[in-house]
């Protein structure tokens, strides 16, 4: 008995290096026998797309993608940990860019320039510049492949407001007036009161994102150099001041429009709750625009309309902390006395390469995200709402074919793109904060705060001396100079 | 019962004693010391390595990591408040709470401290006294001289009486309280003397060395004394071991000599004031304007959720072992909760609890409840957390406390019966009294669990709203999410040290006195 096991253990085992021999020295595929993991969050969007098309891949390069998920609170955390203990369980990442600093100082991640300047497939120029030049670069090289496109616009049911008689919003007293005359009405034809607004509101998930949004309008008047976060003399936050006060004021009063567990819901349930028909605003990136259309999920196709994030009449001086009307001195970049300041929240999901890694898992785990980022996966991957991916490449905003195919409606698409569009190219877009251990400032303690301030903890001014209080602490724990610098260097100010 | 059971035990075989020692079968020996080296290691090595972390500022640089020792940095920032006179900030405020002024707290809670510090006190001064008629004699007069001291340095302070006047009143007020409470104490005039003479010597030095120690630092705040510690925690570690000497010495004087009761003084009174300042703390963040920090939080998370476990897993043990039909069924049923994961009973619970799009939204909005949300209420939230949790550990209590029921020998409840004991004198005059020892254990154990709780405050609320239901372990895991690691550790460590001191205290009073009292 146990011959014949073995006989047939030995049979086996020649099969199998037979069968082997026959495909790894195949031409057509240069990375046969590489496996690659890449480390993202679990979304289910992000991932999906590249579970999706990692057999596609492998099917063309031989390549075996796997792709890892964590939640997004423990996504920097994975990815740092991995890298400076050396275990390299992860070849590539998918992440926010503005987290990239702290990667490649330590040099963590790969330089991508020379992999870029020999694949013409990627067609680099087709990137928008922003995403070329901000979100992928780090001091004059590149080292992210962008994946998406990130913009904090405001959603509006186009039926809903025009039923109403009412324009989608310009400033935030605008928003607060046109959700609270909506809140309650029935949207979705069920006989039950909707609600007039629907921000996600979750510690430890994407929300603490929106009230930069809110308040940007307000503290950033003088273009994109002139940033939100900090000021350039000193590093001081500009967070204890009229405008960011006034901005918590209004991220709390959109609660009593809104869903009444908004606290626990992410932006993945807020963007359900707008495509089930159950809200008439709403602040996120450019996904529910995709989702919009689509026909399993949606029951609001063609009922959604786009508009850059509403901005201010009344904005920061900074000088004495307090609001001051807009002229053409306090904001010279303000249209029809609306200071507007879109905000390039995040920068979009891109990939980076691990440098820890051999060459030729290097060279696979490039070459998935160059597939990924190719116009003829990228375009169509932007028109399908559950990717999460939006639109950052010239061609997706110029070429309204697959967007079409995706079951836009011209003027949806249209209404989409160019909101998108409005925010992209406007001279006052806030970037976001790209300093040394900006995740601390953020995710940490700017989120831990909000929560707290929503659970009425702290009033307005509470939240924010506390927010300053904490910031500065990290400032001077970290390095004010260094940090001071770093931030101007993020700006392109000098 | 417990001398019953003492003298059964008594007269059991002694099988141990026939075999052969360790000592004398070597070969054991050698086998089984590496083993214990290694789990030795495995247990001690971790310690010591998060020890050492809590301590340091530690930042990811190139190649690695670059740490910074700053000395008791990690747990000032947590324990004390960087701003004494301006409201608290940061991870001080986070972890310790919003603590309302002295002003403003309510009347029940100083009555509920006062009542509380007056039990602590007899209890303490019946460790000294032995017999309960002295010790209430020693209470009964000290607690009225207390409240004069007090009042009369609160006379000093407020009056702005002449400085050197009002300590020597001070003094003055102070030896006469403790020369009337050793008085009952002791017996003789000439001990009452040279105890009051101890007990000032033992002050005098104290608060010198203290001066001295403030005056060194003061003198060359940046010095380090030593690479690894700097010179003003050596000099506050000295000062408090000197502190404690003082305390033994005094003590020993007290106890007539008996130097092992000495030592009961000095850490019954460090129980006491550990006990008093936690329920100080509770009491400051649970007036009307404070705030619960993870502290205490976590403290109600422990006495809510093992009281109520326990009062149920009794209930449900003592229901099975009725002879009530489908018993066996329940038995497995109760059971489950126990197999689940916690991180499971989060999600479960979440759904249960969502009025929107849960699975019970019907049922919510039929009870006027569907615009309702439970997470916005911190005391609702905080109640879902123990809800969940108790749903999850009854079980367990259940279970141990059910076999503990079913040892028990029919005999003894035969009797009672014969005698003509009703139920509820069957309870508390048979049962009971002969589970006492596995409930301690079973109550010491989900203490000890309890208090790492992380999953469930997690995956229900994310410890919202703000940070109402955060626990210690989940805002040490945040802290060391943010790779904030020092902070992390220091509050890991300061977890550790709570737990280990209220098992102690549990195992050392709590469960000796009950098992006395029964």
């Amino acid at each position: 008995m146990k011959k014949v096991l073995s006989i047939l253990l030995v049979l086996l085992l020649a099969l199998v290096s037979l069968a082997s021999v026959g495909t790894s020295y195949s031409q057509d595929k240069p990375f046969e026998g590489v496996e690659v993991t890449v480390l993202t969050f679990d979304g289910p969007q992000i991932a999906e797309p590249l579970q999706r098309r990692a057999p596609d891949f492998q099917e063309l390069t031989g390549a075996t993608v796997n792709v890892v998920t964590v939640p997004f609170a423990d996504l920097y955390t994975q990815i740092l940990t991995d890298q400076a203990t050396g275990t390299y369980s992860y070849d590539a990442f998918v992440f926010a860019p503005q987290w990239m600093g702290d990667f490649i100082v330590p040099g963590y991640i790969e330089e991508l320039t020379p992999y870029i300047e020999n694949d013409p497939d990627i067609q680099w120029e087709d990137v928008a510049p922003f995403f070329r030049d901000f979100s992928a670069t780090y001091e004059g090289k590149i080292y992210t492949i962008p994946l998406d496109g990130d913009f904090h616009m405001v959603y509006y049911r186009i039926d809903v407001l025009e039923e109403a008689g009412l324009e989608p919003p310009k400033t935030w007293d605008e928003y607060l007036q046109v959700a609270e005359a909506l809140h309650g009405t029935d949207m979705n034809g069920d006989g039950e009161g909707d609600y007039g607004s629907c921000i996600s509101k979750v510690r430890a998930g994407q929300a603490y994102w929106w009230i930069t949004s809110i308040a940007a309008g307000g503290i950033q008047t003088q273009g994109t150099s002139q940033g939100v976060f900090f000021s350039l003399d000193d590093m001081t936050p500009l967070i204890n001041n009229e405008a960011f006060i006034r901005a918590l004021e209004i991220y709390k009063a959109t609660n009593a429009f809104g869903p009444p567990n908004e606290e626990t819901l992410d932006v993945g349930a807020t963007r359900t709750l707008f495509i089930s028909g159950r809200c008439a605003l709403s602040l996120d990136w450019g996904d529910i625009g995709s989702l919009a259309v689509d026909p399993e999920q949606s029951v609001v196709q063609d009922k959604v309309g786009a508009v850059i994030t509403p901005g201010w009449t009344e904005v920061l001086d900074r000088d004495t902390g307090e609001l001051v009307p807009c002229d053409e001195m306090t904001c010279p970049l303000a249209v029809d006395g609306v200071n507007y300041a879109p905000f390039a929240s995040f920068g979009g999901w891109s990939g980076g390469v691990s440098s820890g890694i051999s060459q030729e898992k290097k060279d696979a785990a490039y070459a998935f995200f160059s597939y990924m980022s190719q116009p003829a996966q990228a375009n169509v991957d932007v028109t399908i709402g559950r990717t999460g991916f939006n639109p950052y490449r010239i061609s997706q905003f110029e070429d309204l074919g697959p967007w079409l195919d995706a079951g836009f409606s011209e003027m949806a698409a249209e209404n989409y793109l160019g909101a998108i569009q409005d925010s992209l190219n406007s001279p006052n877009m806030v970037l976001d904060l790209r300093v040394p251990f900006n995740q601390r400032y953020q995710q940490v303690a700017l989120d831990t705060v909000l929560s707290q301030f929503l659970a009425g903890e702290f009033t307005a001014e509470e939240a924010a001396e506390e927010i300053e209080f904490q910031w500065e602490e990290i400032t001077d724990e970290l390095g004010r100079d260094d940090q001071l610098a770093a931030y101007k260097a993020s700006l392109g100010a000098e | 019962m417990v001398d019953k059971l003492s003298q059964v035990e008594k007269h059991a075989p002694t099988y141990v004693e026939d075999r052969p020692s360790h000592w004398e079968d070597p070969s054991k020996f050698v086998l089984i010391m590496p083993a214990i080296l290694v789990v030795l290691f495995l247990s001690v090595f971790p310690l010591l390595l998060s020890l050492f972390t809590s301590v340091l500022r530690i930042t990811f640089v190139k190649g690695g990591f670059d740490y910074q020792f700053v000395g008791l940095d990690n747990y000032r920032k947590l324990l004390m408040n960087p701003f004494s006179q301006e409201r608290a900030r940061g991870e001080h405020r986070h972890f310790m709470g919003k603590m309302v002024e002295f002003g403003e707290i309510s009347t029940l809670g100083w009555i509920v401290m006062a009542v509380v510090l007056v039990l602590f006190l007899y209890w303490l001064v019946r460790f000294v006294a032995g017999t309960d008629r002295r010790a209430r004699q020693v209470t009964v007069r000290l607690v009225p001289a207390v409240i004069a001291g007090i009042g009369l340095i609160a006379l000093i302070v407020y009056a702005e009486v002449p400085a050197l006047f009002g300590i020597a009143s001070g003094a003055v007020g102070i030896a006469a309280i403790y020369a009337g409470c050793a008085r009952l104490l002791t017996d003789s005039e000439r001990r009452i003397a040279t105890f009051g003479a101890r007990a000032a010597a033992g002050i005098g030095i104290v608060v010198a060395l203290r001066l001295l120690s403030n005056a060194l630092h003061d003198a060359d705040p940046s010095a380090a004394a030593l690479d690894f510690l700097n010179q003003r925690v050596i000099l506050d570690m000295a000062w408090l071991i000197v502190l404690a000497g003082m305390y033994i010495w005094v003590a020993n004087y007290l106890t007539g000599g008996n130097t092992r009761k000495a030592v009961g003084v000095l850490f019954r009174s460090l129980t006491i004031l550990i006990a008093a300042t936690l329920l100080w703390i509770t009491i400051r963040v649970s007036s009307a304007d404070g705030l619960p920090g993870t502290l205490v939080v976590t403290l109600i998370f422990v006495f809510g959720g093992v009281t109520a476990q326990y009062v149920l897993g009794l209930g449900l043990a003592l229901l099975v072992t009725q002879n009530l039909p489908g018993r066996r069924f329940f038995r497995v049923v109760f059971l489950l909760p126990m197999m689940i994961t916690p991180v499971g009973i989060g999600f479960l619970f979440r759904m249960l609890m969502d009025t929107i799009i849960g699975p019970l939204a019907p049922v919510w909005s039929a009870v006027g409840l569907a615009d309702f949300s439970w997470v916005d209420d911190p005391s609702f939230a905080r109640a879902a957390i123990i809800f969940g949790d108790t749903w999850q550990w009854t079980p367990f209590v259940f279970i141990i406390l059910l076999a503990g029921l079913e040892g028990l020998p029919p005999e003894t409840v035969e009797a009672a019966l014969v005698d003509g004991a009703n139920r509820i004198q069957m309870f508390r005059y048979i049962i009971l009294p002969q589970i006492v020892p596995v409930s301690t254990t079973v109550i010491l154990i989900r203490m000890i669990e309890a208090f790492k709780i992380i999953d469930m405050p997690q995956i229900l609320t994310r410890g919202g709203p703000g940070t109402a239901t955060e626990s210690m372990t989940l805002h040490s895991y945040n802290l060391w999410r943010a790779l904030d690691l020092g902070p992390s550790s220091a509050l890991a460590y300061i977890l550790l040290f709570i737990v280990t001191f209220l098992a102690l205290v549990f195992v050392n009073f709590v469960r000796q006195h009950l098992l006395e009292a029964v």
